[in-house]
C-alpha cells in the first residue's frame, strides 16, 4: 500500500514538475521566438534609431577661380547653431535663451518657445554663423557649463571675395548651397560634391559612443571651375562701364564683353546695373530699394522687390536682345564681300534716302554723301549704301550668311538663360524689311551672338564657340575637363576677313569710329546707334561700339552697349560707347601683351617728355625747354627754379607749357581747372591754355578736325598746379554710325 | 569434447573434476609501510617547481597586462588623434574664412584707388618707353646665352653646328 502511494505521489510530482517546466519555459521560449523572430526586425529597427545618431557630413563645393588661378567664389566653414530641447533642464532655458539672444541677435522670447519643445532633439536657431560668433557660443556653453544642450553643426557658405565684381558671370548659391545662376548654376552638378555618411552610437544621455560603433562614408568635394574670366581685365572693363553708366545718365543698364577673337574664350564680361553676390537678395540699387520701400501694399511691394531681384540677376550680355544698329553692317559688308558683289571701290550713290514700298528710309544724314565708295560707305556708316548692298545680296543670301555667322540659333555659351535672337525669316522678308536688316534694325540679336560673329570676321572666317570656363578640376587639383576651342565653322574665307579688318582700322583711324582709335594699337571697329522702336511714343537708344585689335592680327574683341543713355553725350555710339572701348583697350592691350607700334604720323602726335630744370637758372632753364620745342612759364622772384610742372621726365603735349616755380610762395599757386567737355580741340587747348594747363589729347581728335571732347580725367573745379597735364578724350560729333 | 570412445555416454563428465592448484601470482605491489605512505601523501613544494610556475604567471601576466596597457594606450591616443583633427579642421576653417575676409579687402579696385591716391602713383606714361624706328629690312635678333649642357650634348651640339 505504501509503496503504491509513493509511485502515485512520484507521478503526480512529475507531472506538475514537467507542467510547471513546461509552462514557464515555454512562455519564454514562445516571447522569445516572438521577439526575435516576428517582432525582431521591427524592434531592430526602433533600436537602431533610438541609439543610432545618423549625421550627415556635407560635401565642400568646388571653388570657382579665374584664368590665373585667383579664386573668385569659394566655400568656407560656418556652423548651424543648433537647440536640443530634449537635453534641457528647465532651469536652464531661460538662461540659454538670454545668452543666446544677445549673441545671436534674435529675440529672446523666440529663442524661450523653441527651447520649450521638449520632444525635439533638433531645433535649428540659426543657420551658417562664422567663426567669431561661433567663439562667443563656445564660451558661453562653457561658462554655463552647458553640453549637448546647444551644438554647432559644420555648413559651409559661399563667400565672393570680391562682392559684386563679375557677379553676373559667377552668379550666387541658395541656403542649401544650391547654384541659382551664372556659373554657380551652369555647372551646379560639377561644383556639388557627394554628402557622406557619420553613423555614431549614442547612449541615453545623447553622447556618442566613439570607436566600435562608428562608421563613416566620407563627403566627396565638389569639383572646381577654371574660368576664362581674367581678373585684370574684367577689373578695367567694370570700372570704365560704372565710368560711362554714370558719365551718360543710362536709364537701362549696361553692358560689355572682351573676347579672345581666336579661342572664343571670354576674358571679361560685365553688365552694371548687377548686384553683389554675398547678398543677391538685396537690392543693389538704392534708388528702386528706396521707392520699393516706399510701397505700402504688401503683395505689390513683394512683387516689385521680385521683379527688381530678377532684373539686376539678369544677364544682359546673354539674355537681352537688341537692334545691333550699324555694328551689324560689318556682317552686311563681309557677306557681301565674300559673294563678290561688291569690292572696297565699287562706287555708290547717295541720295539721302531709298524708298521702298512708298516709304521712305533715310540716312543719318539727311542730305546724303553723294558718291562714295563701298569703303567709304563702311567708313561713314552710309545707311543707303548698306540698303543698296543688301539688295544686291538678296533675302536667300543674307538669311544664308545671317545663319551662318550665328544669329539664327543661341550661341551654347555655358551660362544660363541665353536668349534667342527675334529675326526676320527668309519667307517673310520683303523688301524694306531686307533693306532695314541690313543695317541692323528689325532683326534682335544678343551682344554674345554680335561679338562672336565680330570674332568671325576677324579670325579669319571662323565663328568660334564661346565660353566662360576652361577646365575643370577636382578636388585634388587634377584636371578632369578641358573645354574644347575648335571652331564651329569657317563662315567666310580669310581673304574676305583680311579685307574687312582692313576696312574696320580705317573706319577707327578716320571713320565713324574713330571715337575708339589708340595710337599705335591698330584698332578696328564700328559704332551703332539704334532705336528701341518697340517702345511706342518714347524715343530711346541703344548705343554701341563693337571692334577689335591688333587689325593686322586680332587677339581681342571688345563689345560695349549701353541701354537708354540720357547723358550730355547725347545717345550716338562713337559719343557714348567709343571712349568707353578706348578706355578700357587703352589698359587692356598692353596688360595682355600687345606691344604699340606707331607710324611717323602717330610719332608726330605723341606728347614729348618734360625736361628736368630744377636747380638751373631761370635763363638756363628756358633755353631748355625752348629746345624741346615747349614754352616756359615762370612764377616767382628767386633767380633758380626750385619746383616745375609737369615734373622732370613727365608726359608733356608737343608744344606744351612748362611752368617754372622759382620761391617757395608761387609754388603753393594752384588753379582750378576749368570745363573741357564738349569743345574742340582748339577750343579746349586755348581754354586750358588761359587756365594755366595742358590738356593731352586722347580719341578722335587724334585723327579728326570735327572732334568734340567728351570726358576730362581731372574733375572740373579740382584745385591743381599750374602746367598740370589735363587728358581729353575727343569723339566725332553728329555721328549716327 | 567429442567422445572417441564407442561408449554412448562420457560418465567422465560427471565425475567431480580435481581442483588444480592455482600457483600464486608474482605480486607487484610493494607493501609500503605505513608511516612512509603518510609522508608521501603529504605534497611536497620545492623550488623547482615554484620558479617556473610562478615565471610562467608573471609572464602570462605581462603578456596580459601589455596587452591591455596597449589597447588602452591606442584608444587613448586615437582619442587624441581625432580631437587634434578636429581642431585642425575648425582652425583651417577658421583660417580659410579669415583669409577669404581678408583678401577681399584686396581687390584690385582698391589697391589701384590706393595706389592713385594714397601713393601718388601713376601708370606707365609714353615718356618711359623708347621706341626704336625700323626700316624695313632690319630686323632685331635676341642672343640667348648657350645653356651648358653635359659633354656627349656639347659634343653633339658641336657635330651638328659643323654640319649645318
Amino acid at each position: 500500500m505504501a509503496k503504491g502511494t509513493t509511485i502515485r505521489l512520484w507521478r503526480r510530482t512529475v507531472l506538475t514538475l514537467l507542467l510547471l517546466v513546461i509552462g514557464g519555459f515555454g512562455t519564454i521560449i514562445f516571447s522569445l521566438v516572438r521577439l526575435q523572430l516576428i517582432d525582431g526586425p521591427s524592434l531592430q529597427m526602433r533600436a537602431v534609431d533610438q541609439y543610432l545618431k545618423d549625421t550627415p557630413l556635407t560635401a565642400k563645393r568646388g571653388t570657382i577661380y579665374d584664368c590665373n588661378m585667383k579664386p573668385l567664389a569659394e566655400s568656407a566653414t560656418v556652423w548651424d547653431v543648433i537647440l536640443a530641447p530634449a537635453y534641457m533642464d528647465s532651469k536652464k532655458q531661460d538662461i540659454i535663451a538670454s545668452g543666446l539672444s544677445k549673441i545671436l541677435g534674435m529675440k529672446k522670447e523666440d529663442i524661450l518657445k523653441r527651447c520649450k519643445n521638449k520632444k525635439s532633439y533638433y531645433e535649428i536657431l540659426k543657420k551658417k554663423v562664422e567663426s567669431d560668433t561661433r567663439s562667443q557660443i563656445l564660451k558661453f556653453k562653457n561658462d554655463n557649463k552647458l553640453t549637448n544642450e546647444i551644438r554647432l553643426v559644420e555648413d559651409y557658405k559661399r563667400y565672393y571675395r570680391y562682392g559684386a565684381f563679375a557677379s553676373t558671370v559667377l552668379g550666387f548659391t541658395g541656403t542649401d548651397n544650391q547654384g541659382l545662376a551664372g556659373v554657380e548654376a551652369e555647372y551646379d552638378n560639377e561644383l556639388t560634391g557627394t554628402d557622406g555618411r557619420l553613423v555614431e552610437a549614442k547612449n541615453a544621455v545623447g553622447t556618442d559612443m566613439p570607436f566600435q560603433y562608428e562608421q563613416e562614408v566620407q563627403a566627396k568635394d565638389g569639383n572646381s571651375l577654371v574660368l576664362t574670366i581674367d581678373e585684370v581685365v574684367q577689373h578695367y572693363l567694370e570700372k570704365n562701364l560704372e565710368e560711362g553708366l554714370a558719365d551718360n545718365n543710362v536709364q537701362n543698364r549696361c553692358c560689355a564683353i572682351v573676347m579672345n577673337v581666336k579661342t572664343g574664350a571670354i576674358l571679361g564680361m560685365a553688365v552694371k546695373g548687377d548686384f553683389d553676390p554675398n547678398n543677391p537678395f538685396v537690392i543693389a540699387d538704392k534708388t528702386k530699394a528706396a521707392e520699393i520701400e516706399k510701397i505700402t501694399d504688401s503683395a505689390a511691394k513683394t512683387e516689385a522687390k521680385k521683379n527688381a531681384q530678377l532684373e539686376q540677376w539678369r544677364n544682359k550680355c546673354v539674355s537681352d536682345t537688341y537692334y545691333p544698329g550699324s555694328v551689324f553692317k560689318m556682317i552686311t559688308a563681309s557677306a557681301a564681300l565674300e559673294e563678290n558683289l561688291v569690292s572696297e571701290s565699287t562706287p555708290f550713290n547717295c541720295p539721302g534716302y531709298l524708298t521702298f514700298n512708298g516709304r521712305k528710309v533715310h540716312d543719318w544724314k539727311r542730305g546724303g554723301f553723294g558718291h562714295l565708295t563701298f569703303a567709304q560707305g563702311v567708313c561713314k556708316s552710309s545707311n543707303v549704301v548698306f540698303m543698296q548692298v543688301g539688295q544686291k545680296l538678296g533675302t536667300n543670301l543674307f538669311s544664308k550668311y545671317f545663319s551662318a555667322f550665328g544669329f539664327a540659333g543661341k550661341t551654347g555659351i555655358d551660362l544660363p538663360g541665353e536668349s534667342r535672337s527675334i529675326f526676320c525669316s527668309e519667307s517673310s522678308m520683303t523688301a524694306l524689311d531686307l533693306a532695314e536688316v541690313s543695317i541692323g534694325q528689325t532683326n534682335k540679336i544678343t551682344p554674345i551672338q554680335m561679338i562672336t560673329a565680330c570674332c568671325a570676321v576677324a579670325n579669319g572666317g571662323y565663328l568660334v564657340q564661346p565660353h566662360v570656363v576652361s577646365k575643370i578640376l577636382d578636388s585634388d587639383g587634377n584636371i578632369v575637363k578641358t573645354i574644347s576651342t575648335e571652331p564651329k565653322r569657317q563662315v567666310v574665307s580669310a581673304e574676305t576677313s583680311r579685307r574687312m579688318c582692313k576696312i574696320l582700322q580705317e573706319d577707327a583711324t578716320t571713320g565713324t569710329a574713330k571715337s575708339g582709335y589708340i595710337a599705335g594699337y591698330r584698332v578696328a571697329g564700328k559704332t551703332g546707334t539704334s532705336q528701341k522702336t518697340e517702345l511706342k511714343g518714347k524715343s530711346e537708344h541703344i548705343s554701341s561700339y563693337c571692334g577689335f585689335a591688333p587689325a593686322d592680327d586680332p587677339q581681342v574683341a571688345m563689345l560695349v552697349f549701353y541701354d537708354e543713355p540720357h547723358g550730355p553725350n547725347g545717345y550716338y555710339g562713337s559719343q557714348v560707347a567709343g571712349p568707353t572701348f578706348l578706355k578700357t583697350m587703352t589698359e587692356v592691350l598692353p596688360y595682355l601683351g600687345v606691344e604699340p607700334k606707331y607710324t611717323d604720323e602717330e610719332l608726330q602726335k605723341l606728347d614729348g617728355v618734360s625736361p628736368e630744370v630744377v636747380g638751373k637758372t631761370v635763363a638756363e632753364a628756358k633755353n631748355a625747354i625752348t629746345k624741346e620745342g615747349l614754352t616756359a612759364v615762370v612764377y616767382g622772384s628767386g633767380p633758380k627754379v626750385i619746383s616745375q610742372v609737369p615734373g622732370p621726365g613727365k608726359n608733356i603735349p608737343k608744344e606744351g607749357t612748362v611752368v617754372l616755380f622759382t620761391d617757395s610762395k608761387s609754388s603753393a599757386k594752384t588753379v582750378s581747372v576749368p570745363k573741357l567737355k564738349g569743345l574742340t580741340l582748339a577750343q579746349a587747348n586755348r581754354t586750358a591754355a588761359a587756365a594755366g594747363l595742358n590738356i593731352s589729347i586722347a580719341g578722335a581728335a587724334l585723327t579728326s578736325s570735327n572732334a568734340v571732347s567728351t570726358t576730362q580725367d581731372i574733375a572740373e573745379g579740382t584745385k591743381v598746379a599750374p602746367g598740370t597735364v589735363v587728358t581729353v578724350t575727343f569723339s566725332e560729333s553728329n555721328q549716327v554710325a | 569434447m567429442a567422445n572417441r570412445n564407442s561408449e554412448a555416454y562420457d560418465f567422465e563428465l560427471f565425475e567431480p573434476k580435481p581442483r588444480v592448484k592455482e600457483t600464486p601470482k608474482k605480486s607487484n605491489v610493494i607493501e609500503i609501510p605505513r608511516e612512509k605512505l603518510q609522508k608521501n601523501r603529504q605534497t611536497r613544494i620545492g623550488l623547482g617547481r615554484i620558479i617556473p610556475a610562478v615565471l610562467s604567471l608573471v609572464m602570462l601576466a605581462g603578456i596580459l597586462g601589455a596587452f591591455i596597457f596597449g589597447q588602452a594606450q591606442l584608444t587613448e591616443l586615437t582619442t587624441s588623434i581625432d580631437k587634434a583633427q578636429k581642431t585642425l579642421q575648425e582652425e583651417q576653417g577658421i583660417y580659410k574664412q579669415l583669409k577669404i575676409k581678408s583678401d577681399s579687402r584686396f581687390s584690385l579696385k582698391t589697391v589701384e584707388t590706393y595706389a592713385s591716391q594714397k601713393l601718388g602713383m601713376d601708370k606707365t606714361s609714353q615718356s618711359q618707353v623708347t621706341t626704336v624706328q625700323l626700316s624695313k629690312g632690319d630686323k632685331a635678333q635676341v642672343v640667348q646665352s648657350e645653356e651648358s649642357g653635359s659633354w656627349l650634348e656639347r659634343f653633339l651640339q658641336t657635330v651638328k653646328s659643323y654640319l649645318s
